[in-house]
């Protein structure tokens, strides 16, 4: 079921969008998504869209990867979009069935919010599929230095993100095996009642937090036999270098974003 | 020149619990390789742990070049002495690729990136995984995935390398490549090394057999000693490696034949 998931994956490539700073491509994507959800106009999520779309064709991503990407969520912004549909009570009723009756302005909202919903998948996918998480997390730790200064453990937040992307992988594997291991001894995932089904996964996450609680203990010990002693002297491998494609599209973003919340609405 | 010597030590998890290393005494000199065995619980890991300070000694004291591990403002000198590789390689990796995952140790001793650069590849290519550099560490074998751990050591330049049962999760293709390693490190780069270890022939291949029994270092043997004499070994009930087992069982049918003496020599010369 994951595999068509593509939020969070990343795709290597030669593109501009690929050649950008980790920094930049956050820093726009928050300007982004702030400028989304201030908008509550057609023709500003017009632009919005059309500043997407013009993006995605700078990201070399193939339309087959990303139109299967985008399936997934489909049910959710379907959800999404009826349950605004049948419970906004505004405009001109078109539908009645029952207790439930359609209005105008419900239709209107559940496809407004619905197309906001596709806009920022579409957007944070294009962030993950051109980023490599290793660089996001760098541009993370850099763009939140300056917050260190009221607290906000700018190093240690990077480096839990970057440990949780790391082990997604090995405690996929771990998932697995432990099904495996439990479905030979008679657990059923698939098939049964729903309180049969929801003992089985109990019977999977227990020795899942176990192994990770214990794995956890012994990366610790790893990462204290290798020197590591917090953030403070350490040095970086991976240097992040802003170009002239960084300030183009942080001065593009930003004035767009500008305009469309002073004008746009 | 003494790397490492512990001087009487004791060492106990909580206060109040029993001891689980008992007046170990012993040393390991520099360019040697000791290779500790013993039951589960003998107190291995623990003594193994008590090289870089991941552990410090409830009684008694532990010295790397001459330094107390125990003493304030020596365990940033001992951590770039000694090198630590453990048990399950995927418990190890910090960073998402191999490349990243090796500059981890050097990050946090503040080296600068040409110089990491220089170590990533110098490390690499003295383990075998000069192209494995990008790959995710969830996708290498088991062998590869441990020599990868060990290039993340062996970057920080340790005079001193401790393995804590590094081969136990591996299958016999891994096993042997990190065998290799470790006798190349030992052999040409004249590394000291403490292996613990479950497998006698791996513990075989090293100078020296230190034999563990609850929490005590009961013996210190060279290995060329136990070819000669296996039943040494056999005495402590361990099940003997095929090729020692052999000699163990050609010596006891008839101990004065001349050709055993041959295959003895021409075993510890392997």
């Amino acid at each position: 079921m994951f595999e068509h998931v593509i939020i969070g994956q990343y795709l290597p490539g030669r593109s501009f969008l690929h050649h950008m700073d980790a920094r930049a491509k956050l820093g726009t994507v928050f300007v982004f998504v702030f400028t989304i959800f201030m908008m509550d106009t057609w023709f500003g999520y017009g632009v919005l869209w059309a500043a997407a779309l013009s993006a995605y064709f700078l990201s070399g991503v193939s339309f087959r990867y990303m139109r299967k990407g985008m399936v997934p969520i489909f049910l959710l912004i379907l959800f999404t979009f009826f349950l605004h549909a049948l419970f906004t009570q505004e405009g001109e009723a078109l539908v009645s069935a029952g207790v439930f009756t359609l209005y105008a302005g419900g239709v209107e909202q559940g496809a407004f919010i619905g197309l906001r919903l596709l806009l920022l998948v579409f957007v944070t996918s294009l962030l993950t599929l051109t980023t490599s998480p290793i660089d996001l997390t760098d541009a993370l730790e850099q763009l939140l230095t300056p917050l260190k200064r009221i607290g906000i453990p700018a190093h240690e937040v990077a480096l839990m993100m970057s440990i949780a992307i790391r082990f997604i992988p090995t405690l996929l594997q771990e998932t697995e095996k432990i099904v495996k291991a439990q479905t030979a001894r008679g657990a059923s995932f698939h098939q049964g009642s729903f309180k049969t089904r929801a003992q089985a996964f109990t019977a999977l996450l227990v020795p899942l937090f176990v192994r990770a609680f214990k794995r956890a203990e012994d990366l610790a010990l790893a990462m204290e036999a290798r020197g590591y002693n917090g953030g403070e002297g350490r040095s970086k491998l991976r240097q992040l270098i802003w170009g002239w494609r960084d300030t183009t599209a942080c001065l593009l973003v930003v004035s767009l974003s500008a305009l469309l919340v002073f004008f746009g609405k | 020149m003494e790397a490492v010597t512990f001087h009487h030590v004791y060492y106990q998890y909580e206060e109040k619990a029993p001891s689980v290393i008992k007046g170990v005494h012993a040393t390991l000199h520099q360019g040697e390789w000791a290779a500790v065995i013993g039951a589960n619980g003998s107190g291995k890991s623990t003594l193994s742990r008590l090289v870089n300070g991941l552990l410090l000694p409830s009684e008694g004291t532990v010295a790397v070049y001459g330094q107390n591990t125990a003493a304030s403002g020596t365990l940033p000198f001992i951590r770039r002495q000694v090198g630590m590789v453990f048990q399950n390689p995927d418990h190890q990796f910090v960073a998402p690729t191999v490349r990243d995952d090796i500059a981890f140790g050097m990050e946090n001793a503040g080296i600068e990136r040409l110089e990491m650069e220089r170590r990533i590849a110098y490390a690499a290519s003295q383990t075998g995984i000069s192209q494995l550099l990008d790959s995710e560490p969830h996708r290498l074998s088991g062998g590869q995935k441990q020599r990868a751990a060990m290039a993340g050591v062996l970057a920080l330049q340790p005079d001193i390398l401790v393995l804590d049962e590094a081969t136990s999760m591996l299958d016999p293709t891994g096993r042997e490549d990190v065998m290799q390693t470790i006798r190349h490190l030992h052999d040409e780069k004249e590394m000291t090394i403490l292996s613990v270890t479950h497998h006698l022939h791996e513990a075989l291949q090293a100078d020296r057999v230190w034999y563990m029994e609850e929490g005590r270092l009961v013996h210190d043997w060279p290995a060329e000693e136990l070819w000669k004499a296996p039943e040494k070994l056999a005495r402590l009930n361990m099940p003997l490696p095929y090729s020692l087992g052999l000699i163990h069982a050609l010596k006891k049918i008839n101990p004065s034949n001349p050709g055993i003496e041959k295959i003895i020599q021409k075993a510890v010369r392997k």
